[in-house]
């Protein structure tokens, strides 16, 4: 179930981020993106490597670079709507390959078809509600006065903060 | 926590350059980022209230034996969305079969169970607690913690059963037991010759010598056999841990020493132990399967070191052993041991050296060529000629190719075999 989740999430990941490239006419990022969904859809499939440290390590790289794909899809004047889907599946993916990993790296999983079930439900309430977030900030336009905006700059610094005590505390 | 870190900074990055960009598709594109973060905190671990229980089927074992291990963790707390649970083995156990981790969701009051079998070398294995990372359903933020669950396993090392071993020490015990006292009484073997008192059997007689003698009667005297002290001393310096690919020639002499003291033990006799190496590892004199049950747990912990103390054996305190006692060394034997082992012989005690042959042992990690014989036979005569030396201060010396079962070299060397048979067996006449 998990796998499979993963393995439509990579494809449609590349499918909005090479389509949207390659629309724009910008057919090397296509490519690169091609290459990433190529790579991403490898390790989802375990062609790779067993999951593993350095596995860890790539599927974090290729969610980097599929949102540094994005951010520069929009830098370049592709469809906001369409990177903010590719984000969103992006840490989709991430968040799934991350799971399976968990899951192998244990000698025996109980209860493997609600934890996965569990974890699914998880992941698309907090993919949609970021999904929809998103959306709506991006087709409503608010003004903000200077007061509120430094307000909300006092926000995210204390944000940062608490990000990371939480940080620290989870390390310790 | 990794995961959690890098959701942050990818989303603080996009955040800010967002903002000092002014271009907000990327400030959009850092939203569902802080979604997903906000959701692993909102159902973010509390902290866990679980307990470990560990029991294992024997505390126990004989090496090579398996034993199972069952662990058992248990929520005391709030429902815990998702746990993964790896025990901590001991650095040298090997696991068997079963599993050591498991993942699973752990409602209030349930309990995950891991089941495994292992085995191990000669050794004091500990475990120490069970790692738990609870997590929440997303896997962002997660919590490791090191559960407290303390169990020992102690794998003691295995022996081969000695039947007797010939021991003639200059001083026994009251009791009845195997060893010949140098005292008339009742007994087996014939000792002498005696005027006949009132209450002596009739067939103790010896109606020869009566014979001889009209106006008298004689009455054979038997040897006592009693009880004695008996010292080990197990020589565990580096120098003598001669190793052969996975073998090491102190796990003969642990072996040996194991099968030595049951031996010893099972005739009554009080038995003590000296672990000679890095420290002085003393077991105190005692009797039956109690004390075979503290030889035993000394001997599994006994590991070859180096000590610069104890380099050699004049560190080695005599007085631990009675006077007049029989002293046991298990050691493959340096020149510069003779010296001290000539002392002991001095001041009375009887000396049984039991020496695992260290240059056949090493011999046979090499492939045959004329160099490595040649070697071989050196070394041979040089040991040849040590084991000589201390024969004639009068130890009794079993030279032990550790190929061979002990028992066939225990009885070539203090068995009552004939003189010129040992001598044969041993390689002595050519």
């Amino acid at each position: 179930m998990i796998r499979i989740a993963q393995t439509l999430a990579v494809l449609g990941l590349t499918a909005a981020l090479a389509g949207a490239f390659a629309l724009g006419r910008y057919p090397a990022e296509a490519l690169l993106a091609a290459a990433i969904g190529g790579i991403g859809l490898l390790s989802s499939q375990r062609r790779i490597a067993p999951p593993g440290a350095w596995t860890g390590r790539l599927i974090d790289l290729l969610f980097i670079l599929s949102t540094a794909g994005a951010a520069w899809g929009i830098w370049r004047g592709l469809s906001p709507a369409t990177m903010l889907l590719a984000t969103v599946l992006a840490l989709a993916a991430w968040d799934l390959a991350h799971f399976s990993q968990r899951l192998e790296s244990a000698d025996r999983v109980e209860g493997r078809a609600s934890l996965e079930r569990g974890h699914l439900a998880q992941l698309a309430a907090a993919s949609g509600a970021g999904l929809l977030l998103a959306l709506l900030a991006l087709y409503l336009q608010v003004r903000l006065t200077l007061a509120t905006g430094l307000l909300l700059g006092l926000v995210a610094v204390l944000a940062l903060s608490r990000a990371l005590f939480l940080a620290r505390r989870q390390g310790s | 926590m990794r995961q959690f870190l890098l959701l942050s900074i990818l989303a603080y990055v996009l955040l800010i350059v967002g903002l000092a960009a002014l271009e907000r598709g990327w400030v959009v594109l850092a939203l569902p980022l802080i979604a997903h973060l906000v959701a692993s905190q909102l159902r973010g671990p509390d902290v866990p209230r679980l307990a470990a229980r560990r029991s294992l089927s024997s505390a126990r074992a004989p090496q090579g034996a398996r034993v199972s291990v069952q662990l058992t963790v248990t929520n005391e707390g709030a429902d815990t969305p998702m746990v993964a649970l790896r025990d901590l083995l001991p650095p040298l156990a090997a696991l068997e079969e079963g599993a050591t981790s498991v993942v699973g969701a752990l409602p209030r009051g349930a309990s995950l169970t891991l089941d495994y079998v292992v085995s191990g070398e000669r050794g004091d294995y500990v475990w120490r607690g069970a790692e738990v990372t609870v997590s929440d359903p997303l896997g962002i933020a997660a919590r490791r913690l090191v559960l407290p669950a303390l169990n020992h396993l102690l794998i003691v090392p295995g022996s081969q059963a000695l039947r007797h071993v010939e021991i003639r020490p200059q001083r026994t015990h009251g009791f009845a037991g195997p060893i010949p006292a140098r005292q008339g009484g009742p007994g087996v073997e014939f000792y002498g010759v005696r005027e006949y008192q009132r209450g002596d059997p009739l067939r103790w007689i010896n109606w020869r010598a009566s014979a001889r003698h009209p106006r008298a009667l004689f009455t054979n005297e038997f040897e006592q056999e009693r009880t004695a002290d008996v010292g080990l001393i197990l020589d565990g310096r580096q120098r003598h841990d001669i190793r052969r690919g996975e073998q090491s020639l102190l796990e003969h002499s642990v072996r040996a020493t194991a099968a030595l003291a049951e031996a010893f033990l099972n005739d009554g006799n009080r038995v003590g132990l000296l672990i000679y190496g890095w420290f002085l590892d003393w077991t105190f004199p005692g009797y039956g399967k109690v004390q075979r049950e503290r030889i035993l747990r000394a001997l599994a912990r006994a590991r070859a070191s180096e000590s610069v103390v104890f380099e050699s054996l004049d560190r080695l305190p005599a007085r631990f052993f009675p006077a007049r006692s029989q002293l046991v060394l298990i050691s493959a034997l340096c020149p510069e041991d003779l010296p001290f082992l000539t002392r002991l012989r001095a001041q009375g005690y009887q000396l049984l050296v039991v020496s695992p042959d260290p240059v056949s042992f090493e011999a046979g990690a090499f492939a045959p060529s004329r160099e490595v014989e040649l070697a071989a036979r050196l070394a041979r005569l040089e040991r040849r000629a040590l084991l000589g030396t201390l024969r004639r201060t009068g130890a009794v010396v079993v030279d032990w190719p550790v190929d061979q079962p002990l028992e066939r070299a225990l009885a070539q060397a203090t068995g009552r075999v004939p003189q010129l048979l040992r001598t044969i067996s041993a390689g002595g006449m050519t």
